[in-house]
């Protein structure tokens, strides 16, 4: 098992159009050996780029990539291993699968590269078609499978030879929305059997939180937080990351904190400038009333059935706020409702750089 | 229905039309090796069928028409694998690294491809004397290499580039070296443009005429077309049906070629015109 470590890495392309562009700023982490690592972010920020910097494919303009105890990749000492010298495996979007070889060949690709014998890879091969079902379509081409089945060869080409580390990106989102879920399932398992270090990387955040041992967020080349995917819900370290995560988004009212509030609430913002408080609180811990007490009131403009939950829809002196209730039975569009919230369920943030404010 | 049929009759006639302005002199160079009589088939003289062309110039070894028809092919063969060689090589470079310049040579070498052929054959005759290799199979391959391989890198850079870029990562992770995936993973998807660049280049070899003119002095290193342009016949006056059989003959590989690989050549040709 490796643990991967990744310290101040940078990469910065330059372009004739745009010049000089960032793509990874400083960049630290620590992957935990046999865990099951994401990077999580919109698109553009970095994310793949970083995964192909631990495989090999693209060389960091400054700091270090550490796999076990092996420097693969160190700027400082114009130092960079090839893929091949990392023993690292790697799933693609696109499965990238070689469309002229069948599955079989497909698996043993790497296997034959390395010059392993023949006897073993049929051996392999037929193990890790067994583990990932698809033993059945060993003589298959790529064109003739289903967009799951691409998925599961894809994988399998890249567990067959038990690599150092397993790199995926973004390999579910090809795949229809039932096919993911189950697909996440099994991957999760198979990292688990073989105690795999893995690293994933994904813009979809239901993905990370169900996949990850640890999620990091990225943003334009940086990272915002690292930690489980609870801590990361429960307790986000600045505003674009409370926003990121979790559906529906978090609420993020803009306003002016009074006396009075300040009083009210717990958290030590006596230092801030009351006017640029951004207020943050996620759809689930708002309380909605027909009548009685409550903090604001507001109309509701839509209503929105999902099934186990209902969003409302509510607008409040000109701020759309969402809620999200479980019985939406007793509201109706267009109803003036009571709304309020749980200080301790709120966040509050500085509206100059996002910054939570604990 | 009248204008369906306006359409058939029109479409019919031009193919026709195209089919006959085409084949015609080739018909009519058939019709002359084959006859007994061959003078341009006047009128008055009967046309009597005969093989004694081809039997005359396939036997008589004095004619050396069977040894230009193999240095012809020879030399073709290899200056179109190696041209296509080369250019897989540089079409791989050109797709996949980023070096500086890399979208000016295939541009560069269109360039040189316009240069008419007869611009530099005074200089290449110096140098292949230079090189002592005058009347030799190099002193053709190479400046064949040389013509061939613009047309050869640019049906190769359109093929290269319909290919993922995705698949060369997938094979670098998988442990593999460029080399190795230019060989496994790349020429393999890029067959049909390989294919048709290879054949293309070999047929422009094949009828290649000035170069070889200049360089080859007699029959170890003459091809046909200038074998043809300097035959000489058997009996002193122009031997009209025994050139004629040598230009059919000289025709076939070409002919043979194309009919095999016809489907393959056109599809190498489309890609990057047509997806799929």
């Amino acid at each position: 098992m490796n643990a991967i470590r990744l310290y101040q890495v940078k990469k910065d392309y330059v372009t004739l159009r745009r010049g000089k562009i960032e793509a990874l700023k400083d960049i630290c982490l620590d992957v935990d050996p046999g865990s099951f690592f994401v990077l999580l972010g919109p698109s553009g920020c970095g994310k793949s780029t970083l995964l192909n910097i631990i495989a090999g494919i693209e060389n960091p303009t400054a700091g270090d990539v550490v796999i076990g105890d092996e420097v693969v990749a160190s700027a400082s000492q114009r130092k960079y291993l090839t893929p091949r010298r990392r023993d690292v495996a790697m799933v693609f979007q696109s499965y990238a699968l070689y469309p002229h070889m069948t599955v079989y060949d497909n698996i043993a690709f790497p296997l034959k590269i390395a010059k392993t014998e023949r006897r073993e890879i049929g051996r392999r091969v037929g193990q890790v078609s067994e583990i990932l079902e698809i033993a059945d379509l060993l003589e298959a081409k790529p064109a003739e499978l289903s967009g799951g089945q691409r998925q599961r060869v894809a994988l399998g080409r890249a567990i067959v030879r038990k690599p150092r580390v397993l790199l995926l990106d973004e390999p579910l989102s090809n795949l229809d929305a039932l096919l993911r879920i189950s697909m996440r399932a099994e991957l999760k398992k198979i990292q688990r059997r073989f105690k795999l270090t893995t690293v994933y990387v994904t813009h979809d955040q239901h993905e990370a939180m169900s996949l990850g041992d640890r999620v990091a967020v990225l943003k334009d080349g940086r990272v915002q937080q690292v930690g489980t995917p609870h801590d990361i819900f429960s307790d986000p370290a600045n505003l674009f990351v409370a926003q990121f995560i979790g559906t529906p988004p978090m609420n993020v009212l803009d306003g002016r904190m009074l006396g009075k509030a300040r009083r009210q609430l717990r958290h030590a913002a006596d230092q801030q400038d009351p006017g640029r408080i951004l207020l943050g609180v996620r759809p689930a811990h708002i309380r909605v009333s027909a009548g009685g007490e409550g903090l604001f009131v507001g109309n509701i403009s839509l209503i929105s059935a999902l099934g186990n939950e209902n969003l409302l829809y509510i607008d409040i002196m000109g701020q759309e706020i969402l809620a999200s209730v479980t019985d939406a039975g007793s509201f109706q569009e267009g109803q003036t409702v009571r709304v309020d919230f749980d200080e301790t369920t709120l966040f509050l943030f500085r509206k100059e750089d996002g910054g939570r404010i604990r | 229905m009248r204008e369906e049929r306006v359409k058939k009759v029109l479409k019919t006639t031009g193919v026709a039309f195209l089919l006959l302005f085409c084949l015609l002199p080739f018909a009519w160079v058939v019709l002359v090796s084959l006859a007994k009589e061959p003078d341009f088939l006047l009128p008055q003289v009967a046309f009597e069928v005969t093989f004694d062309n081809y039997n005359d110039v396939l036997t008589t070894g004095s004619l050396h028409l069977l040894d230009y028809l193999r240095n012809s092919l020879v030399v073709s063969a290899v200056a179109a694998l190696a041209a296509t060689l080369c250019a897989s090589l540089a079409a791989y470079a050109i797709t996949r690294l980023t070096f500086p310049g890399r979208l000016l040579i295939p541009l560069v070498l269109l360039a040189f491809s316009m240069f008419p052929q007869i611009s530099i054959v005074g200089y290449l005759f110096k140098m292949m004397i230079g090189l002592g290799w005058i009347n030799t199979y190099a002193g053709l391959i190479f400046p064949y290499i040389t013509l061939g391989l613009p047309l050869a890198l640019w049906i190769m850079l359109s093929s290269f580039s319909e290919i993922s870029t995705e698949l060369d990562r997938a094979a670098l992770v998988d442990g593999a070296t460029r080399i190795q995936i230019l060989h496994k993973i790349i020429l393999p998807l890029a067959a049909p443009g390989a294919l048709s660049a290879t054949l293309l280049v070999f047929i422009y070899s094949f009828n290649e005429f000035l170069f070889a003119m200049m360089l080859t002095t007699d029959y170890c290193a003459r091809t046909i077309p200038v074998g043809i342009a300097f035959f000489e016949g058997l009996h002193g006056q122009i031997p009209w049906g025994h050139l004629m059989a040598v230009a059919v003959i000289s025709v076939v590989p070409v002919i043979l070629l194309a009919a095999v690989f016809q489907r393959k050549i056109i599809r190498g040709l489309l890609q990057g015109a047509i997806k799929g």
